[in-house]
C-alpha cells in the first residue's frame, strides 16, 4: 500500500475544516437574512420548504455521482465552487428567482460534498486506516463549524447579515486551495468507492441492488433516522428556551449551546476515531446512542441556562461519534461493492427525514403541550434508537483481520 | 416583487435629503392610524416640494417600509420586524417581531400592538422602539400564522 504524503494528510484537514465553514450561512440563517432583504414570511417558508425537499431528494444522487466520478478530488472542487456561486447569488440577488437558483445550486452541491469528503478520505488512506482519519475529519470539522457559527454570528451582527454571505463565497477560495494540496494521484478511486476488496471486479456484486440487500444498511439507516428524530429537535428547543429564560444574554448563550459541543467534539474525535478501530464499532455506537437519551431525559427535567449548556457540551459526544462511526459503519458495509458513497448518500436521507420529522413533531408538541413534553417525545425516540442499536444493530468492523494491519 | 438594495438606497438617500433641514434632533413620536394626516408632520412637509397637496400629504419619498427594520425596547433588547398585520377595515394592528436568537435560532415571533410602537426621529430616518419590556416579551405566547394572535400592548396603558 502506498504511503499517503504528509501533504494530502493536511490539506485534507483543511479541507474538511474549510468546507463546514462554508456551509454555516446556510441553514436557518437564511431566514434571518431574508427578512432584513424585504422577504415576508410565506415566500421564506417556500422557499427553505423548496430547499429542503430538494435536499433530501438530491443525496442519493449526489453520492451515486461521487462514486462514478473518476476524479473524486474534481468533482469536491467542482461542488465547492457550487456552494461559493450560491453565497454570491444570495447575498448580491436575493429576488425569488435568485434565491431558488441558489438553493438549488447549494443542495445539489452539498450532496456531492458530503460523501466527497469521506471518498477522499477512504482513497487515500484505505479500509485498514480509515477509523484515526474519520477521527481527524470529524475534528477539523467540528472547529470549522465552532468557529465558523461564532465568526459568521458575529459578522450577521456587526457588520450585515449581507456581508455573511460574502464571507461564505470568499471562504470557497482557500476551501479550494486546501483541496489542491491533496494529491490527486494518492486517491485510489475505487479504494473511494469501498471496492478495494474485490479480487476481480464483477457487476453482481457492485450493483446498487447488491447494496440495498445489505441487512445491515437498512439496520443502520434505521438507527441513524431515529438518532436524528430525537437529536434535530434539540438544539431549537434549547435555543427557544433560552430565549424565554434570559432574553438579554438570550443570544450569547445560544451561541454557546452552538460552540461548546463542538469544542467537545474536536477533543475527544481523534480517540472514538482509534477506539473504534481496535474494540469496534458497536459499542461506541451505543455509547454515543446513550447519552443522546440522557441528553433528552436530561433536557426534559433541568432547563435552567447551566444545565442546558451541560446537556449540550454532552452534544459534542454524540457529535463526535456520528461524525466518526457514520462514514465509518458505511465503508464497512459497503466493502466491496464500489457503492460506499451511493450508501453515504441514503444515509445522508435517512438522516434529513430524520431530522424533519423532529423538528415537525417536537415543534408541535413543545407549542402545544409546551417544551417538557416536546423534550419527553424526543427521549422516547432516543430510547428507540438505542434499542434499535441494542437489539438489531450488528458489529461491522470487519473480524478476520487486525485493525492496524502490520507490514 | 422585492425591491432591490439600490431602489431601497434610492429611497433613503432621497429622504435624507429632503429631510436634513428640519429633522435635526426633533425627537418626534407619530401615533399610528393618523400618520398619513399627522399634524407634527406638517412642519417637515412645508419645506418639501409640493407636486400635488391635495392628494399626496406626503412625498413618497418619506414613505418608508419597516419590513425587516430593527426594533429596540428600552431594556436594549432587539428583534426585527417579519410582518405587519392589519385589522379587517386595513388599519395597522400589530407588528410581528423576531426577538433574540443567534444564526437563527432560539428566536422569538411576537405580535407587538402597532400604538406600542414608537417612531423617534433621528436626523435622516426615523428608529423604531417598542414600550414593551423584557418580561412582556418573556411572557407573551409566540405568535402563530394559523392561530389568533396575543398582542403585546404598550406597558404604559
Amino acid at each position: 500500500m502506498a504511503t499517503v504524503s504528509r501533504t494530502s494528510q493536511r490539506g485534507l484537514d483543511w479541507f474538511t475544516f474549510f468546507v463546514a465553514d462554508i456551509q454555516t450561512g446556510f441553514g436557518p440563517y437564511l431566514a434571518v437574512y431574508l427578512t432584513t432583504q424585504k422577504w415576508n414570511q410565506a415566500d421564506i417558508g417556500l422557499l427553505l420548504a423548496f430547499g429542503s425537499i430538494v435536499g433530501l431528494m438530491s443525496q442519493p444522487p449526489g453520492g451515486w455521482l461521487v462514486d462514478r466520478a473518476a476524479s473524486k478530488r474534481r468533482a469536491a472542487a467542482l461542488s465547492v465552487i457550487g456552494v461559493g456561486a450560491s453565497a454570491l447569488l444570495i447575498a448580491v440577488h436575493p429576488s425569488f428567482l435568485g434565491m431558488l437558483v441558489a438553493m438549488l445550486l447549494q443542495v445539489a452541491s452539498s450532496a456531492v460534498l458530503g460523501p466527497a469528503i469521506a471518498a477522499i478520505s477512504l482513497g487515500l488512506v484505505g479500509h485498514a486506516a480509515i477509523g484515526p482519519r474519520l477521527g481527524r475529519n470529524t475534528r477539523f470539522a467540528a472547529i470549522g463549524n465552532g468557529l465558523a457559527a461564532a465568526a459568521m454570528g458575529a459578522v450577521g451582527y456587526l457588520v450585515s447579515p449581507q456581508a455573511v454571505f460574502f464571507a461564505t463565497a470568499a471562504l470557497a477560495i482557500p476551501t479550494v486551495l486546501a483541496l489542491t494540496a491533496i494529491r490527486d494521484e494518492e486517491i485510489d478511486p475505487i479504494r473511494a468507492d469501498g471496492g478495494l476488496d474485490l479480487a476481480k471486479p464483477d457487476s453482481a456484486a457492485s450493483s446498487v441492488l447488491a447494496l440495498f440487500r445489505k441487512r445491515g444498511l437498512a439496520v443502520f439507516a434505521l438507527c441513524i433516522f431515529l438518532f436524528q428524530a430525537a437529536n434535530a429537535a434539540m438544539l431549537p428547543l434549547v435555543g427557544s428556551e433560552m430565549t424565554l429564560r434570559s432574553t438579554q444574554w438570550a443570544s450569547v448563550l445560544i451561541a454557546a449551546c452552538i460552540v461548546v459541543p463542538q469544542l467537545v467534539a474536536a477533543t475527544i474525535a481523534p480517540s472514538v476515531g482509534r477506539l473504534a478501530a481496535v474494540i469496534g464499532r458497536r459499542p461506541i455506537l451505543l455509547a454515543g446512542f446513550a447519552v443522546l437519551a440522557l441528553r433528552t431525559v436530561l433536557l426534559a427535567i433541568y432547563r435552567d441556562p447551566a444545565s442546558i449548556i451541560v446537556v449540550q457540551a454532552l452534544d459534542g459526544i454524540c457529535g463526535a461519534v456520528l461524525g466518526v462511526l457514520v462514514p465509518l459503519v458505511l465503508a464497512d458495509i459497503s466493502r466491496g461493492t464500489g457503492r460506499f458513497n451511493l450508501a453515504q448518500g441514503m444515509l445522508a436521507c435517512a438522516t434529513g427525514l430524520g431530522a424533519a420529522a423532529s423538528t415537525a413533531v417536537a415543534g408541535y408538541l413543545a407549542s402545544r403541550f409546551g417544551t417538557g413534553v416536546a423534550c419527553m417525545g424526543l427521549a422516547a425516540a432516543a430510547l428507540c434508537a438505542f434499542l434499535t442499536v441494542l437489539i438489531a444493530m450488528e458489529e461491522t468492523m470487519p473480524r478476520d483481520r487486525s485493525p492496524r494491519e502490520p507490514k | 416583487m422585492f425591491p432591490g438594495r439600490t431602489a431601497l438606497g434610492a429611497i433613503a438617500l432621497a429622504a435624507m435629503t429632503a429631510a436634513s433641514p428640519v429633522a435635526t434632533a426633533e425627537e418626534r413620536v407619530v401615533p399610528q392610524a393618523s400618520a398619513g394626516e399627522d399634524s407634527s408632520a406638517k412642519p417637515a412637509e412645508d419645506t418639501l416640494p409640493k407636486a400635488n397637496p391635495a392628494e399626496e400629504p406626503l412625498p413618497k419619498s418619506r414613505l418608508v417600509s419597516i419590513l425587516g427594520r430593527e426594533i429596540t425596547n428600552r431594556q436594549g433588547d432587539s428583534g426585527r420586524v417579519i410582518d405587519v398585520l392589519v385589522d379587517l377595515d386595513g388599519g395597522p394592528g400589530a407588528v410581528v417581531v423576531e426577538f433574540g436568537g443567534f444564526l437563527g435560532i432560539g428566536s422569538r415571533k411576537i405580535a407587538v400592538d402597532w400604538g406600542a410602537l414608537r417612531f423617534v426621529r433621528e436626523a435622516d430616518r426615523s428608529h423604531l422602539t417598542a414600550d414593551v419590556n423584557r418580561e412582556q416579551i418573556r411572557d407573551t405566547p409566540e405568535y402563530k400564522p394559523n392561530e389568533p394572535p396575543t398582542v403585546l400592548t404598550s406597558k404604559t396603558r
